[in-house]
């Protein structure tokens, strides 16, 4: 076995495990333990076959970067963290832009309906909009989806999965999922190459941004393309960041100044889980030293009292099995959040302004239903999530605040916009 | 958790003897603290940063990073003052904000009329000031040591006179500072006063990779 086909045997045992536990995704998560496992095997199949003389197993696919390629230039400020990259798939302006196209492509679903953007639309800061996500089949998931901004700087990708830190691992569960389907690609491996090296286009890009390879349309490439792609959606250009980072007066106004102070302010306790400058607790990047990966129970629900959170969204629960963990979720990042309703892991509340009533409240009451339950009762919440007071005049300059999180730029930039023409 | 992080604090004012830009830095000095070696030397790890006021979310961690840290000649990050105008007299009677910006940023801005009446902020600073007054005299520092760490850009302020390199200190993360009464008698009653703004960009209290320290150019006033 070479190098690279064991990497991605590596990958996807990891996958597999996790998917068998938990099956989160990058945002659409809640695989029951089987179904995702079997997908990923199926997927595992194709670290052998072979398409139109590309190896889906080929060697090196994960890419070495290779000296024919592009230095790659993140376009950060300076001090602005950068993304941890894994030695096996370094950056290079040619696999970014093979990503690219790959995270627009509907080719890359089964019935060639979906891409990835389909639930990461650039101009939701990549999110969908909806409450729960639904994949290529139609079918609801439990979660909805979660940005990619600054996916690169997450150590514990999707909402509740301790262990999937990998980009390059995270672009097969959406790929071959089965509970739920995403891209719904399972058992149609060859099919997708196919479809790939049929096309003048990627023949083009995956030589390009793995010249090394002898047969680069491979599974390997296809990962480390999307993870490529993905590691170089950053958010630094908020009007926060023109103040905090760059220095810039006019960055903020008084009051998102006011808000900012009180964000980071032990009344409210906000920064502990969204602190730094991803404004998350779970993060990575290229100086960290120690890392966190941290869970929190919000208080969201407490069903009959005990604790407990819907039975298909315990969270860090389904992965553990540990009481303790019930409810528990990664704490996302903030950056664009006015633009990523609605809110929570199961989109739950609709608005920032009901998020701080939720918080505010130490946790979330419902009255009545089959989720009824005083979630700042829950005997699992974290003890972070007490409560606080805010005036009118405080509210509306937390929220002024939260609303100088929005990377305007972002939403059009074209290096990660969809580079296929409309149809 | 307090007397862990004094000790790790004073562990690290040890290694500040060591650093390029020291306590003691020379406010006038803007050649890139060179000279701020050698006044922070001569303080040792017995220069604590008691005198230094903190605004923001600014924290001791990250001033004794950025004390610690060689400074890096880049005009294009350091800070400049919008407000006051070099040589603006300190009128006791009207307290001066001092405003700045970062680099191009402060070519593009206009700067606000000096002399502006004391705001509201600064009222609240006087609090802060007692607050301040209270941990000397109980050897308790301000409640920084459970604030959230700096992540961004953070400015230390050092006021100074020809008979007094650290006049005044104020370590901040906001764009401004308005002098609470006490600072205000300080400097305006001071005479000529430079002061120079070093700026660096933290990640969780650390100067970040190509963080800084940036030194401003001095500004000098009154006299």
């Amino acid at each position: 076995m070479n190098r690279s086909a064991g990497l991605l045997g590596a990958c996807l045992l990891a996958s597999a495990s996790l998917a068998g536990a938990c099956g989160d995704d990058a945002g659409q998560p809640g695989e029951g333990s089987g179904g995702a496992g079997a997908g990923l095997v199926a997927s595992a199949s194709t670290t052998t076959s072979s398409v139109g003389g590309a190896s889906a197993g080929g060697s090196g696919g994960a890419g070495q970067g290779g000296e024919a390629t592009s230095a790659f230039d993140w376009g950060l400020p300076p001090g602005y963290p950068k993304p941890r990259v894994p030695d096996d798939n370094p950056m290079s302006v040619e696999k970014v832009e093979l990503g690219r196209h790959l995270f627009y492509d509907e080719r890359l679903s089964g019935n060639e309906s979906f891409s990835c953007a389909s639930c990461h639309e650039q101009a939701r800061a990549f999110t969908d909009g909806r409450a729960l996500a639904v994949g290529s089949t139609g079918e609801v998931h439990p979660r909805s989806s979660m940005s990619i901004v600054n996916a690169g700087y997450v150590n514990a990708l999707t909402w509740a999965n301790p262990v999937l830190a990998s980009l390059e691992e995270q672009a097969l569960v959406p790929m071959f999922g089965e509970t739920p389907v995403e891209l719904g690609l399972s058992g149609l491996e060859e099919e997708l190459f196919a479809r790939l090296a049929a096309d003048p286009r990627y023949v083009e890009l995956f030589a390009a941004a793995f010249p090394e390879e002898a047969a680069p349309i491979s599974l390997p490439s296809v990962t480390a393309a999307l993870a490529a792609f993905q590691r170089s959606v950053i958010s630094y250009r908020t009007p926060f960041d023109r103040y905090n980072y760059g220095g810039d007066p006019t960055g903020l106004t008084e009051a998102q100044r006011r808000g900012r102070e009180l964000f980071f302010g032990e009344r409210l306790e906000c920064f502990h889980c969204h602190g730094g400058f991803n404004f998350s607790d779970s993060v990575t990047h290229e100086g960290t030293t120690i890392e966190e990966r941290m869970f929190h129970n919000t208080g969201l629900y407490n069903l009959g009292g005990t604790g407990d959170y819907p039975e298909d969204n315990t969270g860090l629960h389904e992965f553990t099995g540990l009481a303790s963990d019930m409810g528990r979720f990664r704490a996302p990042s903030l950056r664009n959040i006015a633009l990523t309703a609605p809110y929570m892991h199961d989109g739950s509340i609709a608005t920032l302004s009901e998020v701080l009533d939720h918080y505010a409240a130490g946790g979330r009451t419902i009255e009545s239903g089959p989720r009824a339950g005083v979630g700042s009762e829950n005997p699992w919440k974290s003890e972070l999530i007490v409560g606080f007071e805010l005036t009118e005049g405080e509210r509306a300059d937390v929220l002024a605040f939260l609303e100088a999180l929005t990377d305007e730029p972002l939403t059009t930039d074209p290096r990660w916009s969809n580079p296929w023409p409309s149809p | 958790m307090w007397t862990t992080r004094r000790t790790i604090l004073g562990a690290t004012l040890g290694g500040l003897a060591l650093g390029s830009l020291g306590c003691g830095d020379d406010a006038g000095g803007t050649g890139g603290g060179g000279g701020g070696a050698t006044s922070g030397a001569t303080t040792g790890g017995g220069d604590d940063l008691a005198d230094v006021l903190y605004e923001g979310e600014a924290t001791d961690e990250a001033l004794v990073e950025l004390l610690a840290s060689t400074p890096v000649d880049d005009a294009s990050q350091s800070a400049s003052f919008l407000t006051p105008a070099a040589g603006a007299t300190l009128d006791p009677a009207t307290v001066q904000t001092f405003t700045w910006a970062v680099g191009g940023t402060a070519l593009r801005i206009a700067p606000v009329p000096a002399g502006s009446s004391r705001s509201a902020r600064a009222a609240k600073r006087d609090v802060s000031w007692l607050e301040r007054a209270a941990g000397v005299i109980f050897d308790v520092r301000e409640a920084h040591a459970h604030g959230a760490p700096v992540n961004g850009r953070a400015y230390l302020l050092v006021f100074s006179t020809a008979s007094d390199a650290k006049l005044l200190r104020v370590f901040t993360t906001e764009l401004q500072y308005v002098p609470d009464t006490a600072a205000w008698e300080k400097l305006s009653a001071a005479g000529a006063v430079s002061v120079t703004i070093t700026n660096a960009i933290f990640e969780q209290n650390r100067v970040a990779q190509e963080g800084g320290p940036f030194v401003g150019p001095a500004l000098q006033l009154g006299g």
